[in-house]
């Protein structure tokens, strides 16, 4: 899994490729750290090629959500394939995102 | 290690050998070569000058004589001292040709020698024949040539000697005789026996015409052309010839000892290093060696502590089946199947009084504190479940998830309270996959779940849903372990093949449903390894008890 962060003006955008698995999620501790304190804009995450997450994978969205939350910015998930959203269905989490 | 080591070192040795016993060889060769080349030429550089001191004596002695031929007590005089000052000299003659001397019609010789008491013995004689055989008359007197005589017994006490022989003039230039002066052959050859002494390289010496003076040791005559090294040189003046030859085998001779020395020595060298190699894993591989092992023990231990861990979690789950054997109305049945690593599945089941409560979940990613989330929703679920409606319930436990959940973790859980009395059946899905109800034979799913899992939001509005089980139902709770199972080319179960699988078992009791429906996610999984818990929780509602 490959994580690209854009610290754009307007917002932090996260192009997220391959698949998020377990593994995949405590290799980008250093980064989900980084982008929690990035928070104070609003965070575009680029699901386009996004292949897979698992639950731990989730947590992580859930973090990063709740760190923009805090902050009062909101969580744009983008292109989430139809196996994600399935599962973002499932656990009801599209409810905390922006599905675009 | 060690017998590695030696290996190598003989592996080197049977290499490296043969090559160096051929270096050697050839260096020691090419060695032996100028040596005999060296004493060759110092060899025949000490003959010819011995020769030429001889030469000069007998010249000067006939120079003398040429101004005295004519009184005979003047030559006996030149003879005399001649034999008497030079050393090595036999013997003197002078040969005067025929009708010189007034009144001898013969050849007349004048003559100085020693005798074997080392007495100066004069004395003259005449021949009438030819003295050529002996002294060289044709040779010397009719070319007016000096010349060496071939080697020949002679002298009083018959050594071999060889003779000088030089033409002799009167005062006026005119022909008159030979001189000559006799040596023998040893004192052109003693230094020669000397050399064969304290060399081990022999010598041989043969006039023109291949007669022998000095022969060559009998070693040297029993070894092939091939065996031997030689060098010869020419001595001029005598037209002689000498043979140096060493026999190549005294190479080898000489080699062995060197090739065994240098043999000793890798051996020397590989016993160092074995040395050195053991002493380097005694004092820093065998350290860091059992670091290492150390750290696999470390870790293996811990692994062996989480697995402990797991499963003494594992059994604080409810695990003996049929868990109500009193209660007819009801068959149950689970199982929990965790991946390698410490997982956070969970399900669980008591009664009170005519409700049985039962729940499945699963925590988000792996690990220990995984584990301990999922220990805590255990806690809460048997300790709010009795006492409150579902819907409570949900709220509660989320509520108390949330709470200090600074990592996001989150569990998808369903659980559901069955009134075994009338089949009524309340539940709340918080995320989680939805189970299957079988009923006559088909297999469907519950509604999925209207609700994010527990601990993610502490305001999620929880509420339950009821339905009604009827005799001969049954409820298969899972989680995605069954599901997502891949098969090697990374495909995964899915819940249609899930469906069919448990939609096949309305005749089989809970346990045979779960070792059935195991037994085809194994099956199609076959060669894949197994990456999540697989957990399953079947409940067959049989008939309705009666109120208690």
């Amino acid at each position: 899994m490959e994580i690209k962060v854009q610290n754009n003006p307007e917002n932090v955008t996260v192009i997220m490729v391959g698949s998020f698995d377990t593994l995949a999620s405590e290799q980008a501790e250093p980064i989900v750290k980084e982008l929690e304190s990035m928070a104070s804009k609003p965070m575009v995450l680029d699901c386009n090629a996004l292949e897979y997450i698992a639950s731990s994978g989730l947590r992580v969205l859930l973090r990063l959500r709740k760190a923009c939350a805090a902050q009062g910015q909101q969580v744009t998930l983008l292109g989430v394939n139809e196996n994600i959203m399935e599962i973002l269905k499932v656990t009801h989490f599209d409810r905390m995102f922006i599905m675009k | 290690m060690t017998m590695f080591v030696v290996i190598a070192v003989l592996a080197v040795l049977a290499v490296t050998l043969p090559v160096m016993a051929g270096r050697i060889r050839a260096d020691y060769e090419e060695m032996l070569d100028s040596r005999i080349s060296d004493d060759l030429a110092a060899i025949t550089r000490n003959i010819e000058q011995r020769m030429l001191r001889m030469e000069d004596a007998t010249n000067t002695m006939v120079n003398i004589s040429s101004a005295l031929v004519d009184d005979m007590r003047d030559i006996d005089s030149v003879l005399y001292h001649t034999v008497y000052s030079i050393d090595d000299v036999l013997g003197v003659s002078i040969i005067f040709r025929k009708g010189y001397i007034p009144g001898v019609d013969e050849y007349y010789e004048r003559y100085a020698y020693f005798d074997e008491d080392h007495n100066v013995l004069m004395g003259y004689e005449t021949y009438p024949g030819d003295p050529d055989a002996e002294y060289y008359w044709h040779a010397c007197y009719e070319s007016g040539i000096s010349v060496w005589s071939d080697p020949a017994v002679g002298g009083i006490s018959n050594q071999n000697i060889v003779c000088y022989v030089v033409p002799l003039c009167n005062a006026d230039g005119e022909r008159i005789g030979i001189a000559y002066s006799w040596v023998p052959l040893s004192y052109v050859t003693s230094f020669v026996t000397n050399y064969k002494l304290r060399r081990d390289i022999d010598i041989s010496i043969y006039t023109d015409k291949g007669d022998m003076l000095v022969a060559p040791d009998d070693y040297i005559l029993e070894l092939s052309p091939e065996q031997m090294l030689t060098r010869e040189a020419g001595i001029e003046h005598l037209g002689w010839k000498v043979i140096l030859s060493a026999d190549r085998n005294i190479i080898s001779r000489e080699v062995r000892p060197k090739l065994i020395s240098l043999a000793l020595l890798i051996l020397l060298m590989a016993a160092v290093m074995v040395m050195a190699i053991i002493s380097a894993i005694r004092h820093v591989a065998k350290p860091f060696v059992r670091r290492q092992y150390q750290i696999e023990k470390d870790k293996a231990v811990m692994d062996n502590e989480m697995q402990l861990a797991s499963a003494a979690q594992n059994e604080l789950l409810p695990h003996v089946f049929p868990p109500f054997p009193e209660r007819k109305g009801i068959d149950l049945s689970a199982c929990l199947h965790p991946a390698r690593e410490v997982g956070g599945d969970l399900y669980d089941y008591f009664a009170v009084g005519d409700k049985l409560f039962f729940c499945i979940g699963d925590v988000s990613g792996k690990g220990v504190q995984a584990s301990l989330f999922m220990s805590a929703t255990h806690y809460l679920f048997r300790s709010v479940a009795a006492g409150m409606s579902a819907t409570d319930a949900a709220r509660h436990i989320n509520a108390s998830l949330c709470a200090d959940n600074e990592n996001c973790r989150f569990i998808t859980f369903w659980f559901g309270c069955l009134d075994l009395t009338c089949g009524t059946l309340e539940y709340v899905n918080a995320g989680h996959n939805a189970p299957i109800l079988l009923r006559n034979g088909k297999a469907e799913f519950f509604s999925p779940s209207d609700y994010m899992p527990l601990g993610v939001m502490d305001d999620e509005g929880y509420t339950s849903n009821s339905t009604t089980l009827l005799p001969g139902d049954t409820v298969l709770l899972y989680t995605d372990g069954v599901t997502e199972a891949m098969d090697v080319n990374g495909k995964e179960f899915g819940e249609e093949r899930l469906l069919q699988a448990v939609g096949d078992l309305s005749e089989a009791c809970a346990s045979d449903i779960i070792g059935k429906v195991l037994g085809s996610v194994r099956q199609y999984a076959a060669g894949a390894a197994q990456s999540d818990d697989i957990t399953m929780l079947c409940l067959k509602f049989i008939e309705t008890e009666i109120k208690s």
